[in-house]
């Protein structure tokens, strides 16, 4: 009877196929936008989640300043790391290795083209390996390295520089020449994969720097890099004569600034998927709006079907239903052309040299829109249907 | 013969209006009756149609359907009642516009709650009513005659005791008229069904066995029909 009920109610928005689809699209558009703002945001989290993994768990970042503008900011005009401060870390416990690093907004030329990008003092103690790259071409610096440099993988393919930049090739940074000895794997974002990379003591030649803009702490795999972090604060606070609170320098783990991220990220996407809400409220108004309309109009068959022997719930069911179903369609359409949209902004993005979105078909964020949609469509629709199953026969079968 | 529909003391007098539409009506309705209910607009002829059709309750009284006192029921169990045991026959014939004939004919059984072969038995009402073939058919593709021969075989599906027909002729030609009154003769004489019919047309009631008149809410006349020449219409 059940089923009956359901094609029957299938039948009556059939019937109406123009107001149906419109209604439904009202609900299309709701669901496709809050299906790609959770897939967008999912990916992006995954994407920053991989590249961290990438870049290296195993590593603490301190840089001068406070908090999270100490990661964004660092280095940029702010206060700098000496000497000093290396030995002071390198006593604290757990910390395998320090090196001091920085990175400019630098003109790089070749072959009379000339680009700006990021130029990246690498600290010497560690390898590129141990800072968290691999090598793709070439080779890593030597201790002997005076004017060598490596370059991003988008360098070396051309994408940043009109002629691909291959090993043994001469660049120009800040008017002095470098040989490039070797090139990065990608990375995933063309901002990354199109830095170059030179020793530090080098990165203090040319830009006539003294101190650090940064500094890299390796620790041992397995440790508890929070414990060793807590061990770094506290030496540089010790050596600063600082309290606790009061430091002018941050100590990150990569947990923590992925934490950070999540919860910018997190914020971010609840205010967008909660603006695509409201589209979808606007859409659920829109099926009360219609299943009103149609239980008027409908009055004198509710009537009928009343004295035929259909009970309240017979007469609630059906106009439930086809709520129900209106809701259910838009989802289904509303997560396809959703994913379909979420999936061409990565397109987009790796157009533009940003590879690190993945986005796709989303078990979890389907069924999310699905249900939602269901939901969205039964609430709206259950005021209406009430008032239909509500009504007095004698009189809605007297409707004109 | 048991009496089929039994109204004892019915009163129905509505609030708003403080109109008495019936007032205190007493009388029986028996097995395989055919009745025709008649009376001028305002009469209180509708109302008792709705009584009669369980579409509407006395204020005061009961209404007693195959010895079950209704007046009592709750709403769904008065459906129920109407579903398998109240055929009803509208003037506007009243079919789904966007359902087949077949489908309208079937449209009762949604709401029973154990279904059985209702689309067999539709196809047979269909012939029944000389609609054989036309099973596919909307109603926007019928005439009214038509249209009114599938609301009988509606009315038919889940074999009903009692056909409640409300101006079934009213919106046809009289042609027409005259064959709708004929199924329904038929069904009467064949079927064994009860059948009321209420209308203000005396050319209709007189296919009837009994004539109930009513005016002002009580019943003027009731009589049985002594000219049996009218019956071999």
């Amino acid at each position: 009877m059940r089923m009956q009920l359901f094609k029957f109610a299938f039948n009556n928005l059939k019937a109406r196929p123009m107001r149906s689809w419109l209604t439904i699209i009202g609900v299309i558009i709701g669901i496709a936008a809050v299906v790609t703002f959770m897939l967008l945001g999912q990916g992006l989290e995954a994407s920053i989640q991989e590249q961290f993994q990438k870049i290296g768990v195993n590593k603490i970042i301190i840089t001068p300043g406070k908090g999270a503008a100490g990661m964004f900011g660092g280095g940029i005009g702010a206060d700098m790391f000496y000497e000093h401060d290396l030995d002071v870390i390198k006593t604290a416990r757990g910390v395998e290795k320090v090196g001091g690093m920085g990175y400019k907004l630098a003109k790089v030329e070749f072959r009379n083209e000339i680009e700006y990008t990021f130029v990246i003092g690498m600290p010497e103690e560690l390898t590129i390996e141990e800072y968290g790259f691999s090598i793709e071409h070439g080779r890593d610096f030597t201790k002997s390295d005076k004017y060598k440099a490596q370059v991003g993988y988008d360098i070396y393919n051309a994408k940043f520089f009109d002629k691909p930049v291959k090993v043994g090739n001469e660049i120009l940074i800040q008017g002095k020449e470098f040989e490039v000895v070797g090139s990065i794997e990608k990375v995933g974002n063309h901002q990354d994969d199109s830095q170059v990379y030179i020793p530090y003591s080098i990165y203090q030649e040319v830009f006539d720097e003294e101190g650090y803009s940064m500094i890299i702490a390796k620790t041992p795999e397995d440790a508890d890099t929070q414990e060793i972090a807590d061990a770094i604060n506290e030496k540089l606070r010790k050596d600063r004569n600082l309290k606790r609170g009061n430091e002018d320098f941050s100590v990150q783990t990569f947990e923590q600034m992925m934490e950070t991220f999540s919860t910018i990220l997190g914020i971010v996407q609840l205010v967008v998927v909660g603006i695509a809400t409201i589209s979808l409220i606007v859409g659920g108004v829109g099926i009360m709006n219609t299943m009103y309309t149609s239980v008027l109009e409908r009055t004198r068959q509710i009537g009928v079907m009343k004295a035929i022997g259909a009970k309240d719930r017979h007469i609630l069911t059906i106009f439930v239903f086809e709520a129900g179903i209106i809701g259910l369609v838009g989802g289904a359409i509303g997560v396809i052309l959703g994913t379909l949209a979420g999936k061409a902004v990565e397109l987009a993005a790796t157009f533009a040299g940003y590879e690190i979105l993945k986005i796709g078909l989303n078990l979890r964020v389907t069924l999310i829109g699905l249900l939602f949609a269901f939901f969205i469509g039964v609430i709206s629709g259950f005021a209406p249907a009430r008032q239909a199953a509500r009504l007095n026969p004698v009189e809605a079968l007297r409707y004109e | 013969m048991k009496d089929v529909i039994r109204l004892e003391n019915v009163s129905k007098i509505y609030k708003e209006t403080k109109v008495i539409a019936l007032d205190n009506v007493s009388f029986s309705i028996k097995q395989n009756d055919f009745i025709a209910i008649m009376g001028p607009s305002g009469s209180g002829k509708s109302t008792m149609l709705h009584i009669l059709g369980l579409l509407d309750k006395p204020n005061k009284g009961d209404v007693y359907i195959d010895e079950i006192r209704t007046t009592k029921l709750s709403d769904d169990q008065i459906a129920e009642i109407r579903n398998r045991k109240i055929g009803f026959i509208f003037q506007q014939f009243n079919l789904m516009p966007h359902l087949n004939a077949l489908d309208n004919v079937c449209l009762p059984c949604l709401f029973k709650e154990v279904p059985n072969h209702e689309k067999d038995k539709a196809h047979e009402l269909l012939k029944l009513v000389g609609l054989g073939g036309r099973e596919k058919n909307r109603p926007g593709q019928l005439s009214g005659g038509e249209q009114q021969r599938v609301a009988i075989a509606r009315a038919l599906i889940n074999d009903p005791e009692i056909i409640l027909a409300d101006e079934p002729t009213g919106n046809l030609d009289s042609k027409t008229g005259k064959q709708i009154m004929a199924e329904l003769v038929h069904l009467h004489k064949d079927h064994k069904k009860t059948v009321i019919v209420v209308t203000h047309d005396p050319e209709i009631a007189s296919y009837a066995k009994r004539h109930i008149n009513i005016h002002d809410g009580k019943i003027l006349h009731d009589h049985a029909k002594s000219a049996r020449y009218l019956w071999k219409k």
